[in-house]
């Protein structure tokens, strides 16, 4: 997003607090006019006004999945039906309109969408019919789920797609490097807490918009962080009152964010190391800071995203979820993962290694302590690695973040009984905390090269001769 | 006090404050352009800052002086150095080419010398083909001691232009001055006049954009130091040149055998002798890729026609004859395969050629 679509969207936000009803119908309106506003060109060019298009379809599907039969009756849930239809038309109807700056107007014709959507409103009346969903039904839906996030995550997956449809289609591929689905990951992440929680009956009844809201939610949707949906329909039932604290929070939150994204961030980016500079810079000390720039940027960059959502979260009344906490300046690996996207860290802790670390305790074969948390640690880190993406540059960053999170943990607990009498001291407790603080930083730091390398192979070289090994 | 009045008051501070330092920076016009960490922490640039959308690590100005600063010309002149400055457009610039393997790269290889001092070739070069612009560089690089100045031009360098482009803009009080100053006849004289400088251009403010992209270029000068690499060559495959060339038998607008006297601006290159004043010029017709494929007995490439280019020739040489001008013809010293992708830009061993065919010629000037 631009400083200019983020002040827009700050206005905006004062707006719909101002809103005394209709609140949640007009942020409903607003988050999905503003998910086809920010969703970057994509060629094929169609997928401009899809994609959006179908996070909206996948979010209402999901809803009638997952809520209650009293949740969906028609009474209460049909100003959203309408307020989502009518956005969808609206923006097809941009073909006509031509408003470049706001959507695309190389919109599909208006009898196809209308057509498709209706075809589709049919079948969610008839959805909304069925009283009780059998289990199967979630299991299959989330690893229907996965699936296509895998597939999306995949850039051999994607290419071979585009060239199928092309030829279905009887036309030439469009060479596509990578599908820019605007916000998926993140939506695909809060759709899996819905099912999740409503599978193990934890989940509060809803309507859709307050669904969709929470799905769709504009300031946090291409950046996160990830909330849950019982805190945020609190939170938008009984938004903040903002009174004159209340602004100034919320405004010095908003211009912090910006401050940190589009002045420090942009700047560390001109000389952030990257695949080009590593090949040409001579000497090892300089690519050092290269790097380093490279990581503070990334922070700068994403914590600069979080402040800028949360900002606008404040002036919308709505408290986002912290998604960072200094993380640079923890003394060791587990801290810096409890401070680094914290939301999506926390949900990966309760939806995956709580329950794999509960598997492995109660299966049959007793495995040893230090193994189960060496394969909990190691699949989950992967596993947030290839969140990022299915290449095997996260694959190794979600490794190296694995393995160092397990030997940290190993080595806290070799350090608990044998700390020296030193360590004990006001002195040695700030030499361990200082040099954690250091290790840890560089480790991190060491650790992006995976994330950022195209290629593993130049990743490793670099890495060895930022390490003098070579 | 309580808080309200505490952040009205920020509030109106930082107005007062951001309006106070508009206005300071008006009235004073701090030089910032002159300001560089080019040749005073770092190594200044082998060549003038220039990036095209797909350089992210290049930078635009547009502006003579920041663009000077940031280039190795500004640095002393060593007491054992005989200076040579190419000035010239984009194939004397190096598009698509890494810095060693432009013409001045090329010709430094060869590392010339003259009776125990080093001969050193400037690349001056600026992917904007224009007389103006020429002047306007020979004008600022006659106050950095080069020994002799060889200025590259082709057809479309001469050719009258009727656009303004940033360049001039950028550069719009000198640029009008030049053609005021040698009477040129420049095709967007007027419409470059009536250009009112209002007073917020001159505010901070108004020159956000320069701003910007001034300290962008000083943040990349620590990837200059630290690479030793300008970064400007992404373009790895290139689309060379056809052999086949278009049909179209006209110039621009101007249909086959019109005259071209009137729209091509000589006087600007007579004008550049005197802007060098006591430096010695040597006016270089660059080469062209000719083709030898379909309709190449219409034109000689994409850009020019045959019956334009030879005139245009011919008028060239009847100028420097008359005006005993340092003229050098190279239209076809180059082989067409050396050409990449457009008629005017050689490939590295294209620009050695050339540098190897310039160098007796340039010893003659310099090393009599």
């Amino acid at each position: 997003m631009s400083v200019t679509q983020i002040l827009i969207l700050a206005v905006v936000a004062i707006l719909v607090n101002q809103l005394k009803n209709g609140r949640s119908l007009a942020l409903l309106a607003v988050s999905s006019l503003v998910i086809f506003w920010i969703q970057p060109y994509q060629e094929p060019v169609t997928l401009t006004f899809w994609f959006p298009t179908f996070t909206l379809g996948l979010t209402v599907a999901f809803w009638l999945l997952v809520s209650t039969p009293e949740a969906r009756s028609w009474k209460e849930n049909r100003g959203a039906v309408v307020v989502i239809l009518g956005t969808i038309i609206l923006v097809d109807l941009n073909r006509y309109f031509q408003i470049q700056y706001f959507f695309t107007a190389d919109t599909p014709r208006v009898q196809l969408v209308a057509a498709i959507l209706l075809v589709f409103t049919l079948a969610g009346f008839m959805l909304a019919r069925i009283k009780r969903i059998p289990a199967a039904i979630f299991v299959l839906t989330m690893i229907g789920l996965i699936v296509m996030l895998l597939f999306l995550k995949t850039p051999s997956a994607l290419t071979k797609l585009i060239e199928e449809v092309a030829a279905l289609r009887g036309k030439e591929a469009v060479e596509v490097s990578a599908l820019s689905w605007l916000g998926f990951s993140y939506v695909a992440f809060r759709l899996m807490h819905t099912i999740l929680d409503r599978k193990a009956g934890r989940l509060p009844a809803v309507t859709l918009a307050e669904y969709v809201n929470y799905v769709i939610f504009f300031p946090a949707f291409s950046a996160g962080p990830i909330d849950r949906l019982e805190r945020f329909i609190r939170n938008l039932h009984q938004p903040s009152v903002l009174e004159h604290a209340g602004w100034v929070d919320a405004g010095m939150r908003l211009f912090l964010g910006l401050f940190k994204k589009f002045i420090i961030a942009d700047a560390l980016a001109w000389i952030a190391l990257n695949e080009k500079f590593a090949l040409d810079v001579r000497s090892t000390g300089w690519m050092w800071i290269l790097l380093y720039a490279y990581s503070l940027r990334i922070y700068f960059d994403f914590s600069g995203y979080t402040d800028i959502a949360i900002g606008l979260g404040k002036l919308l009344g709505v408290q986002l979820p912290e998604n960072f906490d200094a993380p640079y300046l923890k003394p060791n690996l587990t801290q810096f993962w409890n401070s680094w996207h914290m939301t999506l860290t926390q949900w990966f802790r309760s939806y995956f290694f709580n329950p794999l670390t509960r598997f492995m305790r109660s299966s049959k074969v007793a495995l040893p302590m230090w193994l189960m948390i060496f394969v909990a640690q190691l699949a989950t880190m992967i596993l947030i690695g290839l969140w990022h993406g299915v290449t095997m540059g996260f694959f190794l960053w979600g490794l190296w973040h694995g393995v160092g999170l397990f030997l940290q943990n190993r080595w806290s607990e070799w350090m608990r009984t044998h700390t020296p009498a030193w360590g004990a001291t006001a002195w040695g407790t700030s030499v361990l905390r200082y040099s954690g603080v250091f290790l840890t930083f560089h480790f991190v730091t060491l650790g992006w090269l995976f994330f950022f390398m195209p290629d593993p192979t130049v990743a490793w070289d670099v890495m060895l001769k930022l390490l003098r090994v070579v | 006090m309580n808080s309200d009045v505490r952040s009205v008051a920020v509030v109106i501070k930082a107005l007062c404050l951001f309006v106070l330092i508009n206005v300071v920076s008006v009235a004073t016009t701090p030089p910032i352009a002159e300001f560089s960490v080019y040749n005073s922490l770092i190594p200044g640039l082998e060549r003038l800052p220039f990036g095209n959308a797909s350089d992210p690590y290049t930078v635009t100005l547009d502006n003579v002086d920041a663009m000077f600063a940031a280039h190795e010309i500004s640095a002393k002149k060593e007491s054992d150095e005989i200076r040579i400055v190419l000035v010239g457009d984009s194939s004397i610039y190096g598009e698509s080419l890494s810095g060693q393997d432009t013409l001045s790269g090329q010709w430094n290889e060869l590392s010339p010398q003259c009776n125990g001092k080093n001969i050193k070739i400037y690349n001056l070069g600026y992917p904007h083909p224009s007389v103006i612009k020429d002047l306007i560089f020979i004008e600022e690089v006659a106050d950095l001691q080069p020994d002799v100045i060889v200025w590259f031009v082709t057809l479309n360098t001469v050719m009258n232009q009727y656009r303004i482009n940033p360049f001039l803009t950028g550069n719009r009080e000198r640029a009008l001055q030049m053609m005021e100053t040698y009477d040129i006849p420049f095709g967007s004289r007027k419409a470059l006049s009536e250009q009112v400088a209002v007073f917020y251009q001159d505010t901070i403010y108004g020159q956000r954009s320069f701003l910007a992209r001034w300290l962008k270029l000083q943040a990349f000068g620590l990837l200059w130091y630290v690479a030793g690499d300008d970064f400007h060559f992404e373009q790895g495959n290139l689309e060379i040149v056809s052999p086949d060339v278009k049909k179209d038998p006209n110039y621009r607008d101007l249909p086959p055998d019109s005259d071209l006297k009137a729209s091509l601006l000589l006087g600007a290159l007579t004008a550049g002798q005197d802007v060098a004043g006591e430096i010695p010029v040597l006016l270089v017709n660059e080469p062209i890729f000719v083709a030898t494929g379909m309709h190449s007995d219409v034109r000689y490439n994409d850009l020019y026609p045959r019956w334009a280019y030879d005139q245009y020739r011919g008028l060239l040489a009847e100028q420097a004859q008359q005006n005993s001008i340092n003229y050098l013809d190279m239209w076809n010293a180059i082989p067409p395969e050396f050409f990449t992708d457009t008629p005017l830009h050689l490939s590295a061993d294209g620009e050695r050629l050339l540098a190897e065919q310039l160098n007796p010629k340039l010893f003659s000037l310099v090393c009599p």
